[in-house]
């Protein structure tokens, strides 16, 4: 019979090992300037980031009664102890407050900045959800790894025509008529994604009309940046010159060989188990 | 400390030659020893922060076996195994070197994890065990080694092997208590 002390000590190997990793390729403390690393740091922050906003919108259409789940990364044994997770709306209230001070739109030392003080203040670790799932993140990033090397330069490609397209951006956003439309729309924005983080006021989500209706809410308040010809007609300027040069990169020899590896490499039985494995660990988290 | 510094760049040598190209071997390293990497390096960071208690200093940990690893590659037989005895004996060394360092370091002091509070409570009961203690117990629970393979992995018996994991274990539930 297993001693439940000893499954405390690996549930608690198990946590920090898979904080290791994570916070480790976040880049905290800064990391020397190793230019490989720093295309890992884009593009685990960007994952994380991702991962953070789609698990909060599925998470989102969950009821948000009090949570009891099954902690302890990793560990699918009925007898692992049971913990109460944080609360999405807590999660989203920590970005809220983690992105006040960022301009639109940020700059990518911004968007590492602010992934940063997520971590350093618990933000991702208190939402946890691969934990909180059973899935172990640093065995997701380990899977994600090898295409993560083969991403790098294509991620410098597109750090730099973000870079090159930045000013534009800027010229845009810094107009002094626009600014004070997106500070305006702004407060708009972040009351109504707080008021989704709370519980008690929030529409249930798992409704069509009540997604469309926060849809319709949404576009309304964005309505006097996106109903401002002038700056529509910046703004597809913009996009179709961005467009073009992106399907430009894309079409380099060295793109297209990207494409053809992250193709075999969705092909790898191994990997489609481990891919399948986790799969089945996040239906099995989040309801129908 | 100064072979640690002169080190790093040297690891940062094989990182780039692993992380560039692992088909084409740079800097002397054989493509086997960049495969390895791409496939262990994570897990030997994680195994030695859980030894020595520090992600920074683990990572160097492994940057260094790395290192030792390639110098003797042509003699691994089993080089997963090699690498992670080297990276158990080099957390030993870092165990003794720090020795001092400990001695006047306050529990408070080990780096914040964001941990579950039972959770955040053994790992800072981990920190006040012996280094031998905690080695045996991160290769015992983490690793899952059967205590035949602790006690060769630390080069002892069988009897001290066991003796360090039980002992290690009631230091801990007293810590805890």
């Amino acid at each position: 019979m297993t001693d439940p002390f000893e499954e405390q000590l690996r549930s608690t190997f198990r946590q920090v090992a898979q904080q290791t990793t994570t916070t480790h390729d976040l880049g905290l403390p800064g990391p020397l300037p190793r230019p490989a690393r720093s295309r890992r740091l884009v593009a685990t922050g960007a994952l994380a980031l991702m991962a953070l906003i789609g698990v909060g919108v599925l998470v989102a259409t969950r009821d948000d009664a009090p949570q009891t789940v099954q902690a302890a990364a990793g560990d699918e044994t009925p007898t692992s102890s049971s913990t109460t997770r944080p609360s999405i709306g807590a999660a989203l209230a920590g970005m809220c407050d983690s992105t006040a001070g960022v301009t639109l739109p940020p700059r990518l030392s911004e968007l590492q900045s602010m992934m940063g003080r997520l971590c350093a203040g618990g933000g991702l670790a208190a939402a946890n959800p691969f934990a909180a799932c059973g899935i172990d993140a640093g065995a997701l990033r380990d899977m994600l790894g090898p295409v993560l090397g083969d991403l790098g330069p294509q991620l410098d490609q597109l750090k730099a025509l973000f870079a090159e397209f930045e000013p534009r951006i800027r010229a845009i956003t810094d107009d002094p008529a626009t600014k004070a439309k997106i500070e305006s729309a702004l407060p708009l924005l972040r009351q109504r994604v707080e008021a989704l983080s709370d519980p008690a006021n929030r529409p249930d989500l798992s409704d069509p009309t009540a997604r469309q209706k926060l849809l319709d809410e949404l576009k309304a308040g964005m309505a006097p940046l996106t109903n401002d010809p002038a700056l529509k007609a910046k703004v597809d300027a913009l996009a179709n010159d961005l467009r073009t040069r992106l399907e430009t990169l894309a079409a380099t020899p060295e793109a297209q060989a990207l494409q053809e590896k992250l193709k075999a490499y969705g092909t790898d039985p191994a990997l489609k188990d481990q891919a399948d494995a986790l799969a089945k660990k996040l239906a099995a988290c989040f309801p129908r | 400390m100064s072979q640690h510094v002169v080190d790093r760049d040297e690891a940062a040598a094989v990182y780039a030659a692993a992380v560039n190209d692992a088909h084409t071997p740079a800097n002397g390293a054989p493509p086997a020893l960049t495969d390895l990497y791409r496939r262990e390096r994570a897990g030997m960071v994680r195994l030695a922060h859980l030894m020595c208690g520090s992600n920074e200093t683990a990572c160097d940990i492994v940057h260094e076996a790395f290192i030792r690893l390639q110098r003797n590659w042509s003699t691994a037989t089993d080089p997963r195994a090699y690498l992670r005895q080297i990276v158990v004996n080099l957390c030993r060394a870092h165990h003794r070197r720090s020795a001092v360092e400990r001695r006047h370091t306050s529990v408070a002091s080990v780096p914040p994890m964001y941990l579950a509070p039972e959770m955040d409570e053994t790992w800072h009961a981990l920190a006040t065990l012996s280094p031998k203690r905690r080695v045996a117990l991160v290769l015992r629970y983490y690793e899952d080694l059967s205590i035949e393979d602790v006690a060769k992995v630390m080069g002892c018996r069988v009897g001290t092997a066991k003796s360090l994991i039980h002992r290690g274990l009631a230091s801990l539930r007293q810590e805890l208590q």
